[in-house]
């Protein structure tokens, strides 16, 4: 158990904000994002432990996959509701943020889970393709399908917000 | 790299600068290590002592004893499911919040039948599409209409809805039982239309039984049920409720000819079950339906880890309990409901990204059909 605990501790300090920065990221929502990463190193256990590589690469794919949980779980329960009604932008970075800046986000968030997960990890994480794809669990085809949507949404709603 | 792209960059890497982790994180993640341990710890050592015939009572604080529930059991031999039988033509779906009819074609193409693109609301068949109850959101109120869709032909004319009842309460799920004659209904109500409730409304009569949510408001805000399905009797309603964004998720029977209580006192299943792939990771079954009028209780097991997978699994409506797989639900859209037809034959799944502002909430499995925004729609005629 002390060997598990060292090890976590290790991982958590080498990955802990990067892991965080992208959770929040996806779900624009701070405390959320907390709770999403806390819970993915809660979940590794012994055997990804002792592989470091291996463990990044589950607690990037947990972090996804809990963060497009809690946001399909969000809007179902209020489907009744306008969806982009459901994710509002955090209070401190409005304040920080150019309006560009902001109109950029508040586009983002106006996509589904998937095309925003491909987004950030492209063009923040920069992974390539190949590596979004082993990440996201998907197919190099629906990485580019989702990333290509995304990206065509993006533009027609900061272009009819000019 | 073009201007979006690079605006794109810009923003989120501005973004990204602005977090700063909390100092105490690490603390939280020991915290979640050990209650895992304990629940685990807890799991076992129930199950041993159940299994060496020594009863464990489990003592709840709170609120009176609970009856236990008594719905249809699932262990009793389930009526034999029929082969062959084709779908049902008509099914109802909410498009972007918005409720319509939609048919099927013999190549489960789907088309629009009646849709109102304007309310907002939900919709509850009857029967196998018989016919259609929908509600709409009454604008700037916290109420809704119900209103009844019939008549609905293959050309795609939209009949008038007959019938508008105003409920005093904002509906977000429906369901109308196996003999036509009650709704079930979720929906917020109360000030600022906050306060869930879980109704039964007599379709004859009009009355209606309220199961209010007595539970203290916490922080985290809402709470839902979702996924109404009535048991074949009529009388028992599965659903999951939700305690909305930290709260477990499971599903919950109701008898719904015992005294109100509230729609939350009904024990939670299903909250953590194991994942068959014993990777540890901590499943929930979600999504009740009764197959039809086999008396089978089948709900979703959703298991979140480093892959999301979704599966269609009988489950025992008392202990919750899953007695057995019945169907894998493949594909990466995310699994909204699961409706089985009156035959328990045929199955609808209804699945989606749910922020996709041109297509459906989609639908899988079966021949592939029309294809809304990057979306697949179809219907299961799968026979198990």
């Amino acid at each position: 158990m002390a060997r598990d605990t060292a090890g976590l501790a290790e991982l958590f300090n080498a990955h802990y904000r990067r892991l965080l920065t992208l959770a929040v990221l996806v779900t624009d929502d701070r405390a959320t994002a907390e709770d999403l990463v806390q819970e993915a190193f809660a979940r590794l256990h012994g055997r990804t432990l002792d592989d470091p590589e291996r463990a990044l690469a589950y607690l990037r794919s947990t972090v996804l996959n809990l963060s497009r949980s809690r946001l399909r779980r969000l809007r179902t329960s209020r489907k009744h509701e306008r969806p982009d009604d459901v994710l509002l932008p955090s209070a401190e970075a409005e304040v920080i943020l150019r309006d560009d800046q902001r109109a950029v986000l508040d586009a983002l968030r106006g996509l589904s889970a998937r095309q925003r997960e491909a987004l950030v990890l492209r063009y923040w994480a920069d992974m390539s393709e190949a590596e979004v794809a082993d990440t996201m669990r998907l197919s190099k085809g629906a990485v580019k399908s989702h990333t290509a949507r995304g990206m065509a949404a993006l533009r027609k709603t900061l272009e009819a917000t000019r | 790299m073009n201007d979006v792209e690079d605006r794109l960059r810009d923003a989120l890497s501005t973004r990204a600068h602005l977090v700063a982790p909390d100092p105490r994180a690490y603390e939280g993640v020991l915290a979640r290590r050990s209650r895992r341990r304990l629940r685990s710890w807890s799991a076992v050592t129930t199950a041993t002592l159940a299994a060496t015939g020594v009863a464990v009572i489990m003592a709840v604080s709170g609120g009176p004893a609970r009856p236990p529930v008594t719905s249809p059991p699932a262990t009793a031999p389930p009526t034999p499911v029929p082969s062959g039988v084709a779908a049902p033509e008509r099914f109802g779906a909410v498009v972007d919040g918005r409720p319509g009819v939609y048919r099927t074609d013999s190549r489960s193409n789907v088309f629009s039948v009646s849709h109102d693109g304007a309310t907002t609301g939900t919709i509850a068949a009857v029967g196998d599409g018989e016919r259609f109850y929908f509600s709409t959101s009454v604008p700037d109120s916290c109420a809704s209409h119900l209103r009844i869709i019939e008549d609905t032909d293959t050309s795609g004319t939209t009949r008038a809805p007959r019938g508008n009842p105003r409920i005093d309460a904002r509906i977000t799920e429906m369901a109308v039982s196996p003999d036509g004659q009650r709704l079930a209904y979720a929906a917020k109500t109360g000030k600022e239309c906050a306060q869930t409730v879980l109704r039964v409304r007599d379709l004859t009569t009009g009355a209606e039984r309220t199961w209010p949510d007595l539970t203290e408001p916490d922080e985290s805000g809402d709470t839902f049920a979702l996924w109404l399905s009535w048991a074949p009797d009529s009388r028992y309603l599965a659903y999951t409720a939700d305690l909305c964004c930290d709260g477990a998720q499971g599903f919950r029977v109701l008898d719904t000819d015992a005294p109100v209580t509230s729609f939350l006192d009904p024990p939670l299943r299903g909250e953590s079950v194991p994942d068959p792939a014993g990777a540890g990771t901590p499943c929930r079954l979600v999504a009740p339906a009764y197959r039809g009028t086999t008396g089978q209780l089948v709900a979703v097991r959703d298991c979140i880890g480093e892959t999301e997978t979704f599966t269609a699994v009988v489950v025992d409506p008392d202990s919750g309990d899953v007695l057995r797989d019945l169907f894998a639900i493949t594909g990466e859209a995310q699994v909204h409901r699961l409706e089985f037809d009156a035959s328990g034959a045929n199955a609808l799944v209804e699945r989606g990204d749910g922020n996709d502002p041109t297509g459906l909430d989609t639908w899988t499995g079966g021949p592939a059909a029309v294809d809304a925004g990057g979306e697949r729609i179809g219907y299961a005629g799968v026979s198990w």
